[in-house]
């Protein structure tokens, strides 16, 4: 039998993601909060999926009032950009109900635990079972009003749950749907593992003059030079030493462009510029990217602020977000996921491990 | 002589060059011009050996003559014999060696003249120096440029773009500058003295504008692309970045109590720049419209500004508490781009056997009023 789904964006994935599981079977109800997309959905009576997916796949309910696609459903898969997580959550919080599941469609770095420290800021207490999907399990495009192109489903991602102890038995439905995904066993795991924070804020930075003068280059098979490589490589170790002081085993980035594509050469920049995944993707032409605005918040500043709390020394994510603070002109460690604002201070790496298993704090 | 740079007369005494670059052959052709008995030293054979040959350095452009040199040879000792004005004319990344290579030779009571310094340049060589068995009492004196412009258009011969109008310098004591300016301002009337060498070695603009923009176009920069430094790679969001640091530099003078000015008040006297926005400055200022950016890492513009400029001013600023947490960052992302630890082995306090000081006894070793060596 379907769930019923609650779709939360309607961008690329999320309509990509909608469309697939009705077409599934499921009973998709899809929100947005700009009205002029939800408005092509119902037009159309559907979303037309293409590509590896094909079909017209009737949505049971499109809407830009959260407070209708919320209550009576199993599960919400939240397909936002990641720093939008806890507007999600605050948005949703008096609507939740007890027994639901709520999917980060990515979770980038804590974004389960950043949904559950909004919810109780809002006094919002719920039997709910959170999962983070390390990246995309779709590669998709919109190409017209209600229309995407899904031109890959993903092999082998990772999927976990917050709090651990609940298992995954309301999200059984992904594996299911996406039957290579990966039983991760936490959120550390998952956070720890988002190799985003160490990719984009580095490369971006380091080719910040030819982002700002709007020049067309690719983004990883030009930009990802040598010394760019070093830079991101140490940024690495950083991530790597935060994890293993939680316990987790992480995949190194070797690791993972050694086995999640088929590359060539030996050093870290011969491998990202054989991939041939990345020979089309260009670099962004503003310096106004979700490589910097997404990145930091849900990736960069919990690493160093992890390592602040956890005493492990992370220089290179530090010098990181200081340059992108004097560039922006704002403050990225305001608002973003701090463990302050995770309410993860104070409580060490065995609270914190106890923390992501059972959901209680000490 | 060019009629527009009369030489202020005839200078007895011999002086001693050291480098032959450009900026080495354009001082020690100038120097003999003005009477001095010149001889230039450098440590590789095909610098010195047309000079040496000919016996004379051919000055071109602004300035304009047959120099006749006692000798140009790579051995240090012989050019340093009898010399009372000793000029070092190495990129600051040098410094250190050079000053190890004169320390047993050096004559006492010499001036040594550094052109350029870069930040701390007095107290490195006079520390490295000592380290290294000077007995002699030198007086050191640091500028932050060079004195001249040009380039070699063959090996002993120089074609000189321009005298620069101010250059600023002080005299390691500061006690000293006075003594020390009777001498330089008669053979470069261009120099013009500060209270110390701190306040020298705090405007080193260098610092301040080479790293940020380098630093941003890395990737541009490792892959060999061409663009222009200044117009294309100051982009109006590393200008920003400029700015920060700029902020950060004049926060540690005020923290010292010396008097400073903004890099945008500098483009303004050297280069007739209206703009106080940093971004517009650069844009504005005409000799960089056509400076292109390095072909490679391997670049001065990191590699000598960071250890010989961030470096320093990280240093000085950690010992006066002025938070600087752009310059240290900058200095970090620097470190794993060459996967080496500039704060190791730049220009610290520390490696200078000044740690530990606070702001009054930075002052006292190094400020306006001191009178003796910082290690006495």
């Amino acid at each position: 039998m379907g769930l019923k789904i609650g779709m939360i964006g309607a961008g690329n994935l999320g309509q990509a993601m909608a469309a697939h599981l009705a077409l599934e079977g499921h009973e998709v109800s899809i929100y947005n909060r700009t009205k002029a997309r939800v408005d092509e959905i119902n037009e159309r009576g559907g979303i037309l999926i293409e590509g590896v997916l094909q079909g017209l796949a009737p949505m049971h309910l499109a809407t830009s009032d959260i407070s209708q696609v919320v209550p009576g459903r199993d599960m919400l898969i939240v397909t936002v950009p990641a720093s939008s997580h806890r507007a999600i959550a605050q948005l949703s919080a008096h609507y939740l109900e007890d027994g639901q599941a709520v999917v980060l469609h990515p979770g980038h770095t804590f974004g389960a635990i950043d949904f559950f420290a909004a919810l109780e800021q809002k006094g919002v207490d719920r039997d709910i079972t959170f999962a983070e999907i390390q990246t995309s399990l779709l590669t998709s495009r919109l190409t017209g009003p209600a229309r995407v192109n899904v031109s890959a489903i993903k092999n082998a991602l990772p999927i976990s749950v917050f709090p651990a102890d609940h298992g995954f038995g309301r999200v059984e439905m992904l594996f299911q749907v996406y039957p290579s995904s990966i039983r991760a066993p936490d959120v550390l795991k998952t956070g720890l593992d988002n190799l985003n924070a160490t990719v984009h804020p580095p490369v971006t930075l380091l080719n910040l003059g030819q982002i700002d003068r709007a020049e067309k280059f690719l983004y990883y098979w030009e930009g990802f030079t040598p010394a760019v490589s070093r830079l991101v490589e140490a940024v690495d170790r950083e991530r790597v030493a935060l994890a293993r002081a939680l316990g987790v085993e992480p995949i190194t980035i070797q690791e993972f462009f050694s086995t999640a594509y088929e590359t060539k050469g030996e050093a870290l920049w011969e491998k990202v510029r054989s991939n041939t995944a990345y020979s089309e993707i260009t670099a962004p032409t503003t310096v106004n990217t979700r490589l910097i605005y997404e990145d930091l918040p849900t990736g960069l500043v919990p690493y160093a602020s992890l390592g602040q709390e956890l005493g492990v020394p992370t220089p290179n994510c530090r010098a990181l977000i200081q340059i992108a603070n004097e560039i922006f002109r704002r403050d990225f460690w305001k608002g973003a996921r701090t463990m302050r604002n995770l309410g993860l201070s104070g409580l060490g790496p065995e609270g914190i491990i106890n923390f992501v298993h059972t959901g209680k704090r000490p | 002589m060019n009629a527009s740079h009369p030489g202020p007369g005839h200078v007895p005494g011999r002086a001693a060059v050291l480098g032959a670059g450009p900026i080495g052959c354009a001082t020690a052709g100038y120097l003999a011009l003005q009477g001095m008995e010149v001889s230039i030293f450098d440590l590789s054979p095909e610098a010195v050996s047309a000079i040496s040959a000919s016996g004379i350095i051919r000055l071109e452009g602004v300035i304009q003559g047959q120099a006749p040199i006692r000798a140009a040879t790579t051995d240090i000792a012989r050019v340093l014999e009898g010399a009372r004005l000793v000029i070092s004319a190495v990129p600051a990344s040098a410094h250190k060696a050079l000053a190890r290579a004169l320390a047993p030779f050096i004559q006492d009571g010499a001036l040594l003249l550094i052109q350029p310094g870069q930040t701390l340049s007095a107290v490195t060589f006079l520390h490295t120096a000592m380290h290294h068995g000077m007995r002699a009492g030198i007086t050191a004196v640091e500028t932050l440029n060079t004195l001249f412009t040009g380039r070699l258009a063959s090996p002993g011969r120089v074609q000189v773009y321009a005298v620069k109008n101010s250059v600023w310098y002080a005299a390691l004591p500061a006690s000293r500058t006075a003594a020390a300016g009777a001498l330089l301002e008669r053979l470069f009337p261009s120099l013009s003295p500060l209270p110390s060498i701190l306040q020298v070695s705090l405007h080193n603009f260098n610092a301040i504008l080479h790293p940020p923009i380098t630093l941003l176009n890395a990737g541009s920069i490792d892959g060999g692309e061409d663009f222009l430094f200044y117009v294309q790679g100051g982009t109006p969001h590393i200008m920003q970045v400029v700015e920060d640091l700029d902020g950060e530099r004049m926060e540690i003078l005020r923290a010292l109590g010396i008097p400073g000015f903004p890099l945008t008040q500098w483009f303004h006297e050297a280069y007739g720049v209206q703009e106080s926005d940093y971004h517009a400055a650069v844009a504005a200022t005409a000799p960089y419209a056509t400076i292109k950016g390095p072909r490679s890492l391997q670049t001065r513009l990191l590699l000598e500004d960071i250890p010989t400029g961030l470096v320093p001013y990280c240093s000085i600023a950690r010992a006066l508490g002025v938070p600087v947490p752009t310059m240290n960052a900058t200095v970090r992302l620097c470190s794993s781009l060459y996967r080496r630890d500039f704060f190791a082995t730049g220009r610290t306090l520390r490696a200078l056997d000044l740690g530990g000081l606070d702001g009054p006894a930075l002052l006292q070793k190094l400020g306006p009023d001191s009178t003796e060596l910082p290690w006495a």
